[in-house]
């Protein structure tokens, strides 16, 4: 079912317009590239933030305030053509093990976000100004570098494996 | 010059990269995440400099750490690109893009190590900007490589 999927998303123009023009891809890639750097070099200093490394006297909120918007543009930017990049080679991409690996490590960040945001940060206002947060917060933090770090790794490893 | 590329191309190591999908990957993610820890320690000090992410925090709090950041990265990233760079070693010292990426590591190296912690904010403007020509030098050497 999930393979008869990637075929039929090979078969778009979406797919030719990235395998087929001179430069789709590689302009595809270069913009995966700069939001990588965007987005996970920047959630890696609000994480540093929750292991208490970073910025301890400046509350989390307010971390997470100034930092959002370059993250956000960094994470469309990089979804955005990791999206288009997939469609182009979905059937090599979902027999490729990296692959797997770094969409089951994107989920466990998106999981870990979620437990952070409807959980830990509900009892935000009690240590928002701490310079070591809780153990959950720090524990959000360790597992967020740790997950990006290995998307970052499996993603080029990918690219070398799948072709 | 031109006869240490040469060797430098010929040599095993440089032989073994080549030869080796895997070992290329290996160092080729390695470089990504150095790429990813230099640009996110780029902006961190930088903008930070700037006043544009923390105005009301010092300046130290940003520039310090983002600084150490990307010495992690450039630590992670150099000598992986300097393996990557072996078996193409002779074309890539004549390829303008890469010239300009070299240059451009220098440059920025130079800016975030020896004036921005006591430059004005026009010391970070420029980091910034050697940064970010950076990024786009190196997405453009992939483009054209």
């Amino acid at each position: 079912m999930l393979l008869q999927i990637c075929e039929w998303l090979e078969s778009t123009w979406l797919a030719e317009l990235v395998t087929q023009s001179l430069y789709g891809f590689p302009i595809v890639v270069a913009v995966h590239l700069l939001g990588l750097g965007l987005s996970v070099g920047t959630v890696i200093w609000f994480d540093l933030r929750l292991l208490g490394k970073v910025l301890t006297a400046a509350p989390v909120s307010e971390v997470y305030r100034r930092l959002a918007p370059v993250m956000m543009i960094g994470f469309v930017m990089m979804f955005a053509s990791g999206a288009v990049i997939f469609v182009g080679y979905a059937t090599a991409a979902y027999n490729n093990p990296y692959f797997r690996i770094k969409l089951a490590l994107i989920v466990l960040a998106g999981v870990n976000a979620a437990v952070f945001h409807f959980f830990t940060q509900r009892r935000l206002a009690g240590w928002d100004a701490w310079s070591a947060p809780p153990a959950a917060a720090r524990a959000a933090g360790v597992i967020s570098i740790a997950s990006w770090v290995i998307v970052v790794l499996a993603g080029r490893m990918m690219s070398y494996t799948m072709f | 010059m031109e006869a240490a590329l040469t060797w430098y191309q010929n040599s095993a190591v440089a032989s073994a990269v080549g030869n080796s999908p895997t070992i290329t990957a290996v160092l080729s993610a390695f470089h990504a995440l150095g790429f990813t820890f230099v640009m996110g320690g780029a902006l961190f000090a930088n903008l930070g400099k700037l006043g544009a992410l923390f105005p009301s925090r010092p300046v130290e709090e940003m520039a310090g750490p983002g600084s150490r950041l990307i010495a992690l990265g450039l630590v992670l990233s150099l000598p992986t690109g300097v393996l990557l760079v072996g078996p193409k070693a002779i074309t890539a010292a004549h390829n303008s893009t890469f010239q300009l990426k070299l240059l451009l590591i220098l440059a920025a190296s130079a800016v975030q190590f020896g004036l921005l912690r006591r430059g004005t904010r026009a010391v970070g403007a420029l980091g910034l900007t050697l940064w970010i020509g950076l990024a786009l030098a190196a997405c453009a050497f992939i483009l054209l490589e």
